[in-house]
């Protein structure tokens, strides 16, 4: 145990996921050779206007910074990658390349963890920082969801929860300024991260820019204006080249034209809207719904009403409310914590066109509190987790899927705080078993619904999505303080957990 | 689904007309011993025997085995488990052996066309050279029991993919979801893997600390790997025999050891280089150390009656089988290897100038006079009584290991692969001698390299040994490492074998000499079996 080396298993994982080289790459891998391509050969005023390509631009400026800076490693491996009409090239030195860019930057995520445990335990016996430090960089490193999304299907995501982690551990650590500018920096990397900047506007208002002198609260100027100058120069160094062409970036950062679900449902709460539209429609026969045709564009409904961004927002805005005040009223660490997997999750549960990726928002801050709420944390991560799968359905991939998180279930299973079911709790977790075949097998019994197999992962998965959901916000409101710390764990257990 | 046999047509007719010549016809058929059993073939399926015997067999083996399965349940061997079938199942993407070359493909058209051959034709031709089974063509050349389970796995591909196992026209079938299935048959069939999870737990030294690295270096060693996964055999079916036989053996559990070793060998004839041990550890404890003749005959008629149960069915048709199992002509070492032969032909060349005949003759009384002097001392110190479990179990696995190198390097008709025979025992002595067992097998996986290099595949031999290494890292194995010395010994050979590896892929080779690179991995393995096969011989 002792002997396990932090880095030892980074580059073990590191291993591992280039072996998933020769395995099946989403249209994804071809959004990124495009933007390589964009960036690389387009003067700057052209990146968001370019669309040779269907997979047009569609991050904000400092992930195509970020593109450009890659493109010159890409020019040294293969020039060809690199010509914006080189539609969906994928040459093994192309594919060599965009798999190792993803492999190397996966190593901010692992130094993130690292700061994070230092930040969160703080001083205490080195041999309970190295322990802590191995379970977290199973529960977030080796989490099955984002390895087959960024290393089988094919995205970035690892490296910018690296960014997320580097954030909160300054943050935590009470180096402000710090933390904010990594945080806009990641809202200018991908912008779904706009999710949680409510739980991190708060906290960093609250305690940074607010004084209590005996019992009123009072501003600090000086805190407020650098606090205010470092996001602002941090949006100023990403929109400013592109002063011109801000209008355009927004219309491609936030397509409305996208529809309420994306091409498979997210489990939250407009699957089991859509589900409920659906089944009316069969029982009504009132007329051919678009919900199902599985592409992405905007769809109507046939029985119940149309639901439009406008209705979203104020919902999650509603339900962000609490935890937001929360925030406010007792500005602590974990409330912190807590305030950025409430406000992910919200948003996760009553967004617009969310992606089912959006998920890990909540699971992986989740992890760091996952020793105060064993139960919790392993229910989300299993039906998270799950509801991922239907990205990836060439055989070859079922297999890799089941094998990886099943892995870092059992894992997790083993490294986290002894959790009893109760029996309801069972029977929904083995329910998981047979919705695996469904999923997977289902297309092939059913070929006249294809559809049909994905709203059932999507609507179950939800239950439990949504129900821990009530459950933690509750925790969340009425504990004053949860216990969360990482460190407190049985010496039996202890002894279980082994490399990996 | 049921099977059409073409030939079973005929047969049939003749059983179910009664006509004059009925009789006649009927004692000719039972006259041959195999020919009956293709009428009885013709009534009931030949599958379901077959599905019979499998199950019976499987059936046997997990309930003397059911406290040891249980182990596997361990959050250890889940964890190692997967992430060995998660190794394999990556190795799995990368090319197999003849992909895409038509015309003559490779080992996986080898055993795709094996599958073809036992489905469609009557038993007694699957070793015969007939108008439908050309023996140039990919040919039987294992046991039995491998064309059974070719037989089984072939059914399953009748069920879901018949063009991929049709007579003739199914030639160099190819498609993704052919892989797919075929690497998941490799991984439905693969004894070895839960083998390696539990057998640290049933057979360890007294003074253990901790259990989780063996098993994790056990599933994660490289050659299985590569070679099962990766180019494409089913060696983790008679290697996972072998494994399950030693666990047996080693738990006194005799008689059920000789039936597995005879089912692997039966499986894959390359087995046999592990026979002298078992025989030698069977004779000494049953008849020298106990003198129980009873236990001693009952074993011996086990393993006649299983031998008897695999081999009945060809009748008298087992001569052709055992020509093909054995081949005289393919001469004495294939490609470039890095045996004896192959070394002492760099010199001085003895294949093609002695004839095969005489040189298959040297071989074996080189072999057999090698192993000798071990097996003296094996006997001698399994009959005594004073000899520890511990170290019984301690010298039978290392006289498996010393056996195997010396049939690797000397024996006839050695292929690369073979060099898996040795892994085994290596990977099982892991807890006894890690660091010179990760050494071996670390050597052993580099000297797949030219063999997986011709695949395409080198990338996931690199891949797959460096996280071997960084297991055995993990594991404190190399903390083992006292002089700088030894260490800087265990540099030069890894870094040797990266030379030439390194070599191989980025410098070309002079026009004289195209295959230095592959003729120099293989020299520079002979050398290390040779030193690692003195180095156990002194200890």
């Amino acid at each position: 145990m002792t002997s396990i080396n932090y880095w030892g298993v980074v580059a073990a994982t590191s291993v591992f996921k280039l072996l998933l080289i020769n395995s099946y790459r989403s249209t994804d891998f071809e959004v990124h050779r495009n933007w390589l391509a964009i960036t690389h050969s387009l003067p700057l005023e052209k990146w968001y206007h370019e669309e040779t390509s269907e997979w047009t631009l569609d991050y904000p400026p400092f992930f195509a910074y970020f593109e450009w800076i890659l493109s010159f490693g890409a020019a040294a491996f293969d020039k060809n990658m690199l010509d914006v009409s080189n539609l969906n090239y994928n040459s093994s030195m192309t594919i060599l390349f965009q798999k190792l860019s993803v492999i190397v930057c996966d190593l901010v995520l692992a130094a993130g963890v690292l700061n994070v445990v230092k930040a969160l335990v703080g001083k205490t016996k080195s041999a309970d920082i190295h322990e802590t430090k191995l379970r977290l960089l199973v529960l977030i490193f080796l989490n099955g969801g984002l390895f087959i999304i960024d290393h089988i299907h094919f995205q970035y995501n690892g490296f910018l929860y690296g960014i997320l982690l580097l954030s909160i551990s300054k943050i935590l650590e009470e180096k402000i300024i710090e933390g904010a500018l990594l945080f806009s920096m990641l809202l200018n990397l991908k912008h779904i991260y706009l999710y949680i900047a409510p739980a991190f506007g708060c906290y960093l208002f609250r305690k940074y820019c607010i004084i209590i002198d005996r019992r009123i609260p009072q501003i600090n100027i000086k805190n407020l204006l650098s606090l205010g100058f470092t996001v602002v120069a941090v949006f100023a160094a990403s929109f400013g080249p592109f002063y011109r062409h801000i209008p355009q970036i927004i219309s491609r950062l936030f397509p409305f034209k996208r529809g309420l679900c994306h091409a498979y449902w997210a489990p939250n709460i407009w699957a089991l809207y859509n589900t409920v539209d659906l089944g009316a429609n069969f029982v009504l026969k009132k007329g051919r719904s678009s919900i199902t045709s599985g592409l992405v564009g905007e769809s109507l409904m046939a029985v119940l009403p149309q639901v439009q961004p406008f209705h979203t927002f104020v919902l999650t805005l509603i339900f962000m409310l609490p935890s937001m005040i929360k925030i406010l009223w007792q500005p602590s660490r974990s409330n912190f914590v807590n305030g950025i997997i409430l406000t992910a999750w919200t948003s996760f549960i009553f967004g617009y066109h969310v992606h089912e990726k959006a998920i890990l928002n909540v699971v992986i801050p989740f992890a760091l509190v996952s020793f105060a709420e064993p139960k919790l944390f392993f229910i989300t991560l299993i039906s998270g987790t799950f509801s991922i799968f239907p990205l990836l359905f060439t055989p070859f991939e079922v297999i890799f899927k089941l094998l990886f998180c099943s892995l870092h279930f059992v894992l997790s299973y083993s490294i986290l705080p002894a959790i009893k079911f109760r029996w309801f709790e069972k029977l929904y977790l083995l329910g998981f078993v047979p919705l695996f075949l469904i999923e997977n097998v289902g297309p092939y019994i059913l070929p006249k619904y294809p559809f049909l197999p994905l709203i059932v992962v999507s609507d179950y998965c939800f239950i439990s999505i949504f129900v821990c959901y009530v459950i933690f916000y509750w925790n969340c409101l009425t504990k004053d303080e949860i216990h969360w710390t990482i460190t407190s764990k049985s010496a039996k257990e202890v002894k279980r957990k082994k490399k990996y | 689904m049921r099977i059409h046999i073409p030939n079973m047509h005929d047969i049939r007719l003749i059983t179910i007309v009664p006509s004059e010549n009925f009789v006649n016809i009927k004692c000719r058929e039972i006259f041959f011993l195999g020919d009956l059993l293709e009428l009885v073939e013709a009534k009931f399926e030949f599958g379901i025997g077959l599905y019979f015997v499998v199950v019976l067999i499987t059936s046997v083996v997990v309930l003397e085995f059911c406290p040891l399965i249980c182990e596997m349940f361990e959050v250890i061997c889940i964890v190692c488990g997967l992430i060995g079938l998660i190794l394999r199942w990556q190795v799995a993407t990368f090319p197999y052996s003849g992909e895409g070359l038509p015309p003559k493909f490779g080992d996986y058209e080898a055993q795709r066309h094996w599958m073809e051959v036992t489905l469609n034709l009557p038993l007694r031709e699957w070793y015969l050279h007939t108008s439908r089974n050309d023996l140039n063509y990919w040919g039987l050349d294992y046991p039995p029991l491998t064309a059974y389970h070719s037989y089984l796995i072939g059914r399953i591909f009748a069920a879901f993919l018949p063009e991929s196992v049709a007579l003739k026209t199914s030639r160099g079938f190819e498609s993704s979801m052919h892989k797919f299935m075929m690497r998941g048959s490799v991984m439905i069939s693969d004894l070895l893997l839960p083998a390696l999870l539990v057998f640290h737990f049933v057979i360890k030294p007294k003074k253990r600390t901790t259990t989780w690295w063996p098993v994790l270096l056990g599933v994660t060693a490289p050659p299985f790997i590569l070679i099962d996964y990766g180019h494409f055999q089913y060696n983790c079916v008679s290697l996972g025999l072998t494994a399950w036989a030693i666990m047996a053996l080693l738990t006194e559990k005799i008689t059920l050891g000789a039936i597995l070793f005879t089912l692997a060998v039966n499986h894959k004839q390359m087995s046999l280089y592990h026979a002298a041990t078992f025989f030698c550890y069977m004779f000494s404890t049953v008849i020298i150390k106990r003198a129980d003749f009873f236990t001693g005959f009952r074993v011996g008629t086990t393993i006649l009656s299983t031998l008897g149960l695999m081999w009945l069915p060809f009748g008298d048709r087992c001569v052709n089988v055992i020509n093909r199992i054995f081949p005289i002509k393919r001469g004495v070492f294939e490609d470039k290897v890095g045996t004896f032969w192959y070394v002492l032909d760099r010199f001085l060349p003895v294949k093609g100038v002695v004839p095969d005949a005489t040189l298959a003759r040297t071989c074996a009384i080189v072999s057999v006079s090698m192993l000798i002097p071990s097996a003296i001392q094996f006997v001698v110190s399994v009959s005594s009584k004073k000899t520890s479990t511990e170290s019984l179990q301690r010298a039978f696995l290392v006289n498996l290991f010393t056996n195997s190198i010396i049939f690797f390097l000397f024996s006839y008709h050695v292929h690369e692969k073979s060099i898996l025979l040795a892994v085994l025992p290596a990977v099982l002595l892991l807890e006894w001698y890690p660091l010179e067992m990760v050494w071996f097998v670390t050597v052993a996986s580099f000297s797949l390299f030219p063999l997986l290099y011709q695949e395409g595949s080198h990338l996931a031999l690199l891949l797959v040994t460096t996280i071997f290494l960084l297991a055995a890292q993990q594991a404190g194995v190399f903390k083992q490492i006292k002089s700088k010395i030894h260490g800087l010994v265990f540099l030069c050979s890894i870094g040797g074998y990266l030379a030439l590896i390194g070599g191989l892929l980025y410098v070309p080779p002079p026009p004289k000499l195209p295959h230095i690179y592959q003729a120099g991995i293989a020299a520079y393995s002979f050398v290390h079996y040779t030193a690692f096969l003195i180095y156990f011989h002194v200890k």
